[in-house]
């Protein structure tokens, strides 16, 4: 059996390296069928727990295709991590490490049918938990309403069936902050605009193109573009911040501002990383909606 | 004059309402309501959590078919909580550019090709 070797670095956050280290081994493996893949942390001390949603999604297609998969030379820091938000489980068999959700929100894959189990599971995760701050009803629905639209925009948009998901919680950082990261193997941002647009954009041009309001690369009678839209204004009201990685664009949001990197190695699919500030419970505004409600057509 | 009760939550079989597919159900119904000029109220009681996605379909689409003062007439809103009728009321704005938009291309292709 062919046997492949990916050596993970010292760390891997959701940074322009980090991202790198996903995309080489998400683009190596596309091609991967009936191999063993051993992924070696000898050298890796860190690895944002939130990012378990892109390397679970790049070994489980890699599982689909019938490799085998070897996690090898885990050190106890990582491995506790890992092992805590149930990761390590679904690839390392007879793992001996506590599965903890107190600060992870656990790695899991959906399908949109999943819908109803899905939001009990993020209204749990996110605010069902032992010493989260407090944060409004409002401010919660319309959290669990723009994971949805991540959710939606991953399936419509990058054509997979599953979307991947993890996120580390922060309860002692001051202010207390939940990472969630969403992951899918489908088409890239970038491909679906330039396809639609008939140019070819850089993957940060397309992701700020897709990121505007009313631009939508749906064809069909249903409009679209609001999505991506009501997330940027959640999080710039939340004050968190918002990471789009897809092709070789990485777009990072905070404060309504984008900063732009630009990847060596092509991501192929979509990487979505929220950043949530739990302790804000106003920031929701209902402007004058309760007024005026008839003839809205 | 006929009054039909639409229960979303009935409907979808679900509090969710989050996908395209089940929006389009949605669209489906009141598609032939209108069409045969039938009072509808479209009740949301029960839905918990409701994307611009499904609201897109289930409603944004009926611009593609009717106009503003036909659905204004014929088509009434029951019990969408307050948060979300800013969502609604943002998916019938682009609804409306969106198909003004696509009529207007269509316009522009049919005279350049008479």
């Amino acid at each position: 059996m062919f046997i492949e070797i990916f050596f993970v670095p010292q760390k891997v956050v959701g940074d322009t390296f980090g991202y790198e280290f996903l995309s080489n081994l998400a683009g190596k493996s596309l091609g991967k069928f009936n191999a063993n893949i051993i992924i070696d942390f000898q050298e890796c001390t860190f690895f944002d727990g939130n990012l378990c949603a892109v390397l679970g999604n790049i070994l489980q297609s890699l599982k689909d295709r019938n490799n085998t998969i070897q996690i090898i030379n885990l050190s106890g820091k990582v491995r506790g991590a890992m092992g805590r938000n149930g990761f390590l489980t679904n690839f390392v068999s007879n793992i001996n490490v506590p599965v903890i959700y107190h600060n992870s929100i656990p790695y899991r894959k959906f399908k949109l049918e999943d819908e109803s189990h899905a939001k009990d599971f993020f209204k749990d995760q996110l605010f069902g938990k032992q010493d989260m701050p407090h944060m409004s009803p409002l401010a919660q629905k319309e959290i669990i309403r723009n994971i949805f639209e991540v959710c939606l925009n991953a399936v419509t948009h990058g054509g997979c069936e599953y979307v991947y998901c993890c996120g580390q919680v922060y309860l002692r950082k001051v202010p207390a902050k939940a990472l969630i990261t969403f992951a899918d193997l489908g088409n890239s941002i970038k491909a679906n605009v330039n396809n639609y647009l008939r140019k070819n954009l850089t993957g940060n041009e397309a992701i700020m193109w897709a990121l505007a309001d009313g631009n939508t690369t749906k064809t069909q009678d249903i409009p679209g573009g609001l999505g991506l839209k009501l997330l940027q204004n959640l999080i710039y009201l939340n004050k968190g911040k918002l990471q789009f990685v897809s092709g070789d664009g990485f777009v990072e949001i905070k404060d309504g501002n984008p900063t732009f990197f630009k990847l060596d190695i092509d991501f192929p699919g979509t990487i979505v990383t929220l950043e949530l500030l739990l302790n804000d419970p106003n920031f929701y505004y209902l402007g004058d909606e309760d007024k005026e409600w008839t003839n809205i057509f | 004059m006929k009054m039909l009760n639409v229960n979303i939550k009935e409907l979808i079989n679900s509090d969710t309402a989050l996908t395209p597919d089940t929006g389009s159900i949605v669209f489906s119904l009141l598609d032939k309501a209108l069409i045969s000029k039938e009072i509808i109220e479209l009740d949301f009681n029960g839905i918990e959590v409701i994307t611009s996605a499904f609201l897109n379909a289930a409603i944004g689409q009926l611009y593609s078919k009717f106009k503003s003062d036909e659905l204004n007439e014929y088509l009434k809103v029951k019990n969408l909580a307050v948060e979300d009728r800013a969502l609604l009321r943002k998916v019938i704005s682009r609804a409306k550019e969106y198909f003004n938009d696509q009529k207007a291309l269509n316009e522009r292709f049919d005279s350049d090709f008479e």
